[in-house]
């Protein structure tokens, strides 16, 4: 999600000193039984917020003046070690160095023209996040659309807001005339907040859940474009006309994540334990396809990927009859182990598998249990339908 | 189809797959490693001319991948064989951690980023997450409840206090949209308990939600069915203002969203506003409501979110959202994008 500018961006920033604002408190306004006038609920939230207010509380904004003086005597970098300290303002060099702990004050010591503030509120979104990289990218994303973000210096505050203690980026924003109305440019200060909460979902969820989550999504989806779909709004009932390929990408994406579940894990729910080996031996079928395709896996790729589909079926009479006619299919084109185009890619099957999985058939041979099977051909062919068979009875 | 398999040129094919993958591997390993240079010299990216000179020999790669493997297959270099010290090329063994590794990270995606969704989205049935979605929910509420109630105190005797912010935009990506969604219903229903104290109607000045799933959420979502079911969903129409009413909460509110094609789970968001609304208007269509039509969601598309799948987090690094939203909160200072100027 980092954001990649595609103008230099400012180099310099400031630090800026921090700042508490009062806020309404609306517990106080919120009287829902009668009519109250607008004017008079805000009447009774500043009076609740003032009768809160700590008796110390001007004491901040003393502090606040003196952390601002001590500004003036704000540490130096050493002169030999200056060129490792990028100075937070450039006009701060001194005879010892760049000067250090240089704090912007409020926005209206900076520039004297009133400037009208904006905030722009920003959540991330699913996903591994980062502290403030989101504000990052949002800054980032407002600096790089501006014509002259060079000339712009980014604030970093921290506020406090009733209880709320908040970052943000602040950046100064002018407008620009394309008209010569006489008014001046209206000037901007913008205040960049972010809400970040991806570690409250950190090690929550499973994949049971997501699965659980995507299949119900799924159906339900499929299910409400059978029926006519409607949505309460605006005081009544609309219906949305949905596109005819709504249920065939829905279906298509059941299909698929049907066979990445079956991959990922084992547990489902009754129902879905019945229909998951379609889904799972569809999309291997045909992932074994395009991966025999492309990766030249040799005809037992596909033989291979149906041994898995065969392996991911349940101990039903079928799936045992499956397996053997599955090992004895294999065996019938056993020949083909032996043809020098296969050698070195060996196909597997169920008794392959016990043996070695995919391995080459130069390493097979090399292997104690398959050694004697390769040497013979029928000796091969009988042993391993009899492994074949008594993995189909035994798994 | 057996046959065809049984013909191929397995070890030339596998030989050529693996050379053009550990290319691609060196070609991305190179693009990261000048990515992370230019960054570290504060060079720009965009453009710069060694980025230029990857992407033609990534060009070069994909057309040799794929006429090299028709090539092959047609037998060209029949007779041919791998030279032994390059043979290692066509041994299969790493396709097997390499589907194990894949296996792996699609289970990282699945719980780290879907989770996220499956947490947070109510999926009309009992979970376990309603505890971690109350504090998400409380926790950005809570950010933009303090935007809106902070005022500024009397400058001086006989002023009036004034809010702090007389504009707040709400931005959200992918989740976040949804989040921002139900943040500004929660707010303006707080204001409306509280008779309007915090105006949040009138100072948000727009809601900008980019790779934004609402739509999906509301469609696969939502149950329908018996009649009754219809009062639940006028139900859950009360908590959202948003869909509610035009002239009451959105008189004043412009909501874009940013959607891409090649984006798996954005969308134009159609759900949001009466029907017809967003679709193309048609000759002899009666006249449509002014207002609906000025304060419905302005769908715009991001047409530099040009590769699929990593469209979704592209927005970030293109233009199209930040001009939006800054020609939104900051009128003047940049012009909107053109497909946003033609809709307001």
């Amino acid at each position: 999600m980092a954001n990649t500018p595609s103008k230099p961006l400012p180099s310099k920033y400031e630090i800026a000193m921090p700042e508490s604002y009062a806020a309404l408190d609306l517990s106080a306004a919120r009287v829902p039984t009668t009519e109250v006038p607008q004017v008079v609920a805000i009447e009774s939230a500043l009076k609740a917020t003032a009768e809160r207010k700590l008796p110390g509380q001007k004491d901040i904004a003393t502090s606040r003046d003196l952390w601002s003086r001590a500004e003036k005597d704000a540490p130096k970098v050493k002169e030999r070690d200056k060129d490792k300290f990028e100075a937070p303002d450039e006009d701060s060099g001194g005879l010892a160095g760049p000067t250090v702990e240089r704090f912007a004050g409020p926005s209206k010591v900076i520039d004297e023209a009133p400037r009208e503030k904006r905030a722009v509120w920003v959540v991330h979104g699913m996903g591994q996040q980062i502290p403030f990289e989101t504000l990052d990218s949002l800054a980032t994303g407002l600096l790089d659309v501006l014509p002259n973000p060079e000339q712009i210096k980014p604030r970093f505050r921290t506020v406090k807001i009733a209880d709320q203690v908040l970052q943000r980026v602040e950046l100064d924003v002018d407008e620009i005339k394309t008209n010569n109305d006489g008014k001046p440019p209206k000037k901007y200060e913008l205040h960049l907040y972010e809400t970040y909460w991806a570690p409250k979902t950190e090690g929550v969820a499973n994949l049971t859940d997501v699965t659980s989550f995507l299949w119900d999504g799924g159906l339900r989806g499929i299910l409400n474009w059978v029926k006519s779909f409607k949505r309460a709004m605006f005081g009544g009932m609309a219906t949305f006309s949905i596109r005819w390929l709504t249920p065939f990408w829905l279906c298509l994406a059941l299909l698929i994540f049907g066979g990445i579940d079956g991959d990922q894990r084992g547990d489902f729910g009754r129902w879905r334990r019945a229909i998951r080996p379609c889904f799972a031996g569809i999309f291997e079928v045909a992932l074994a396809a395009t991966y025999r395709v492309g990766q030249s896996h040799g005809r037992g790729g596909l033989q291979f990927w149906r041994g898995v589909v065969c392996r991911r079926t349940w101990q039903t009479a079928r799936a045992v009859h499956a397996r053997k006619d599955f090992g004895g299919r294999f065996l019938l084109d056993g020949d083909d182990l032996y043809h020098p185009q296969y050698f070195g890619h060996c196909g597997c099957n169920d008794g392959h598998l016990a043996c070695g999985l995919d391995q080459q058939l130069r390493s097979i041979r090399d292997t104690a249990s398959c050694r004697s099977c390769l040497r013979d051909k029928r000796t091969f062919s009988g042993r391993d339908r009899k492994r074949t068979e008594l993995r189909g009875v035994l798994l | 189809m057996v046959c065809f398999f049984e013909k191929m040129p397995h070890a030339k094919l596998q030989g050529f797959s693996t050379l053009i993958i550990m290319m691609a591997a060196v070609l991305v390993a190179a693009t990261m490693m000048a990515r992370a240079w230019l960054q570290s010299s504060e060079q720009r990216l965009h453009g710069h001319g060694v980025f230029m000179f990857l992407s033609v020999l990534t060009f070069i790669l994909n057309v040799a991948a794929f006429f090299g493997s028709v090539l092959i297959l047609r037998g060209c270099f029949h007779g041919w064989i791998f030279p032994a010290w390059v043979y290692f090329l066509a041994n299969p063994a790493w396709v097997w951690p390499f589907l194990i590794l894949f296996s792996a990270k699609v289970r990282e995606i699945l719980v780290q980023y879907v989770g996220d969704v499956a947490i947070y989205v109510r999926p009309n049935k009992l979970d376990r997450f309603d505890e971690v979605r109350s504090e998400i929910k409380e926790a950005a509420r809570s950010a933009v409840s303090a935007l809106f109630t902070s005022y500024e105190l009397k400058a001086e005797a006989g002023a009036a206090d004034k809010f702090q912010y007389d504009k707040i935009a709400l931005v959200g990506h992918s989740l976040g949209s949804v989040i921002a969604y139900d943040t500004l219903n929660r707010l303006m229903l707080d204001d409306w308990l509280c008779k309007g104290a915090l105006q949040v109607a009138d100072r948000t000045a727009t809601i900008v939600t980019f790779g934004s799933p609402l739509n999906k959420t509301a469609f696969l979502f939502t149950i329908q069915g018996k009649d009754s079911l219809r009062i639940r969903e006028r139900l859950a129409c009360t908590v959202q203002p948003l869909i509610m009413s035009y002239r009451k909460f959105r008189w004043n509110l412009q909501w874009i969203n940013v959607y891409s094609r090649n984006d798996i789970v954005s969308g134009r968001l159609k759900f949001y506003d009466l029907p017809g609304y967003q679709d193309q208007p048609r000759r002899g269509d009666p006249p449509a409501d002014p207002i609906i039509t000025r304060v419905k969601v302005k769908n715009i598309k991001d047409r530099d979110a040009a590769v699929p799948l990593v469209a979704h987090v592209a927005y970030w690094k293109n233009k199209t959202v930040w001009s939006a939203l800054l020609s939104q909160i900051a009128p003047g200072t940049v012009d909107p994008p053109s497909d946003l100027a033609a809709l307001l």
